[in-house]
């Protein structure tokens, strides 16, 4: 046998990849034709113009794009970016392989964890969502979760970010549905991080908009990435396209069509301001034939996703997957099935920011208890992820040697020192004997979530926001009376 | 008889290349347009419409099927109107101003087709202005407005004001769907109900045409 030696030590973590690299340039390719060839509906005339100055053809509101400004743009694009908490520390490394799970926007409904019944989506939600998200350790960014309907629906986006900024010190990604949302949102936060240049430099925030498939860019939409591009902040421009429905029924011609969307958002970023960090991805799902209903939990969703995210790991550009999401109406054994798989396709794939975690009911309605759930999920997806370390020490030739035929390990200072480490611990996960399981009241999963979810309300504390955060934040709010 | 058997298989068999032509043929032949309707056509969709709620025919196989019988329908509607017959209901539907999404609505329009309704589809971004000069112009007795988004829904409202202003109000049954939507949104605006799916949407205009 011959013993390799080496002067770095490489470790390959694991992962596992859909499409071969000679698959992937054929559907990037193919994405190149149908942006020169069909072109993209693109509802506002200032996106139209600055297209049409770098080269695009023009026709009505119908853009068509140069391969090479295309391919200019996706080399313009950053292969990460860093974001911060909203203190300006502890900052994920949003690129490469790096799996980050947060919750995903705009729900109209919540599970209510104490009555288990379903209602509107109120602000409390939002704001519970984000404080149990802030104490959960892979949840780790937070969103809305849902459409505030305890206030008038134009303002609810400014209301989603004043309960989010107040429950957690997460990074944050916000959505609107205006300009003048978006602006005001920057605005107040600007003022938690300390002004617009600490905004910049240590980016807490990232925007959401999206495209609408079949090819289609709505003004509203495309507006917003222009101010965020002006900005440098990163923004996610990521459509929801259905196979079937509104993109093709075969999933690479899913995949054609909806790369096209993305590079969409890639080249009008880095035509308004080259190097702002732009977010390509989705929720690259299928229409269920029977009910006419988006799966958030079908196979063939995560297989897309996972087939995207290596398309997007050959551009370098960052990536928004989704997880942690099921079609179950309550929190069930489908629920934990369809959540389990997209979380580890997800960090298996290398999916950057993963959303949708408390996501249930083809992405009608919330639950605190899922966010809990995946919590764990995501716990063991990271551990597994995070691969074997082969070494000479790891090997541990010596302690088995000393051990030898027919030890034990168990008081040996190697365990001692390595079990921590090396072993995960479960957290919600059963491991009791059957007697004490029965003793301490026979609980299940969704009794021990519960509770958890109850313990983090009842316990878990926020620092107060700075005085003259609270102000801007206080002015912004009166405005929308 | 043989070729109308022929043109009930054609639209379960969703062959809207085929349809048009087979039913000039049985007109040539000598069937009436409603002989045409009522023994080809209608029993064709009950038919697929009943292997739908079995779950053995799925949504992209209803909807071929509804095409090629509107593909049918396009010969026999001015003829069925010379003769004096009326379609079961005439549905404008839309998706209302500010909200460029359509599948949905679109997924209801050839529904209602396929269930016998003349279909007017006034696609994305229709203003309320727009809505009741297309309820005017086709003569609606249904309207149906679609939203995804809570912010262009409460351009509902605003469409039925607009309906009232225009003395349609008593003529035309305004129906609501879309995912922001429910049936508390549209008791509270005042419509005349609201579908959470395609399939129902059909069952809730059945519904209220025969009143």
């Amino acid at each position: 046998m011959r013993t390799d030696r080496a002067n770095t030590a490489v470790q390959s973590t694991l992962r596992f990849k859909i499409l071969s690299e000679d698959q992937i340039k054929q559907i990037h390719s193919s994405s190149l034709e149908v942006l020169a060839s069909v072109g993209v509906f693109i509802d506002s005339s200032e996106v139209l113009e600055i297209l049409e100055n770098a080269g695009c053809s023009v026709n009505g509101k119908i853009a068509k794009f140069p391969a090479g400004l295309v391919e200019w743009a996706i080399n313009r694009a950053p292969s990460r970016f860093f974001l911060y908490d909203q203190k300006g520390e502890n900052p994920l490394n949003v690129g490469g392989y790096n799996t980050y799970f947060g919750m995903g926007p705009t729900l109209l409904y919540m599970l209510d964890h104490k009555t288990g019944e379903r209602r509107k989506f109120l602000k409390k939600d939002t704001a519970n969502a984000a404080r149990i998200a802030d104490a959960l350790p892979n949840i780790e960014w937070v969103m809305g979760l849902g459409t505030i309907s305890d206030v008038n629906s134009e303002h609810s986006e400014i209301h989603e970010f004043d309960a989010m900024v107040r429950n957690t010190n997460k990074p944050l990604v916000v959505w609107s549905e205006s300009v003048r949302g978006t602006k005001d949102i920057i605005k107040m936060a600007r003022a938690v991080a300390g002004g617009k240049d600490k905004l910049r430099e240590k980016p807490f925030m990232v925007s959401y908009s999206e495209p609408i498939s079949p090819l289609v860019q709505n003004k509203v939409a495309l507006e917003k990435l222009l101010i965020t591009s002006d900005n440098n902040i990163p923004t996610i421009h990521t459509p929801i396209p259905q196979g079937g429905a509104s993109a093709p029924a075969t999933l690479a011609g899913e995949l054609v069509s909806i790369n096209a969307e993305n590079l969409v958002g890639v080249v009008v970023s880095q035509l308004r301001n080259p190097g702002t960090p732009i977010v390509i991805g989705g929720v690259i799902g299928t229409m269920d034939m029977i009910e006419a209903q988006l799966a958030y939990g079908a196979p063939e969703m995560q297989m897309m996703l996972a087939a995207y995210m290596d398309i997007a790991h050959y551009y370098e550009i960052p990536t928004w997957g989704t997880g942690g999401c099921t079609d179950s109406k309550i929190v069930d054994q489908q629920a934990a099935m369809e959540a389990a798989q997209s979380v580890l396709y997800s960090s298996l794939s290398g999916a950057n920011l993963v959303h949708d975690p408390g996501y249930m009911a083809s992405g009608m309605q919330g639950s605190l208890e899922m966010l809990v759930m995946v919590n764990e999920i995501a716990r063991m997806a990271k551990f597994v992820t995070n691969g074997i370390n082969v070494n000479k020490d790891s090997m541990a030739i010596d302690i088995i040697n000393k051990v030898g035929p027919g030890g034990e390990y168990l008081t040996k200072k190697h365990t001692l020192k390595h079990f921590r480490d090396q072993l995960w611990e479960p957290e919600l996960m059963d491991r009791l004997p059957r007697d004490k399981w029965k003793e301490s009241g026979s609980k299940t999963m969704g009794d021990r979530i519960i509770e958890k979810v109850e313990h983090i309300l009842e316990t878990h504390k926020i620092e107060p926001l700075p005085k003259s955060a609270e102000k801007v934040i206080e002015e912004v709010l009166s405005e929308y009376k | 008889m043989s070729l109308l058997e022929d043109l009930k298989d054609a639209v379960i068999e969703m062959e809207d290349e085929k349809t048009p032509e087979l039913t000039q043929k049985a007109l040539d032949e000598g069937n009436t347009p409603e002989a045409i309707l009522k023994k080809a056509l209608v029993p064709a969709m009950d038919f697929v419409g009943d292997q739908f709620e079995k779950g053995k025919r799925y949504v992209p196989e209803m909807v071929l099927s509804a095409q090629a019988m509107k593909a049918a329908m396009k010969l026999l509607r001015p003829l069925l109107a010379e003769s004096g017959i009326e379609p079961k209901g005439i549905v404008v539907i839309g998706t209302v101003e500010g909200d460029l999404h359509d599948i949905g609505q679109n997924l209801v329009a050839m529904m209602l087709e396929g269930a016998g309704f003349e279909v007017y589809n006034s696609g994305t971004e229709t203003t309320a202005d727009e809505f009741v000069k297309a309820i005017k112009e086709h003569n609606a007795n249904i309207v149906g407005l679609s939203a995804l988004i809570t912010t262009t829904m409460t351009h509902m409202p605003e469409v039925i004001e607009r309906i009232e202003d225009a003395g349609l109000r008593d003529k035309v049954k305004v129906i609501i769907g879309g995912a922001p939507v429910d049936q508390d949104y549209s008791d509270e605006i005042k419509a005349d109900g609201y579908a959470s799916d395609a399939g129902s949407a059909v069952k809730l205009a059945n519904k209220l045409i025969e009143g």
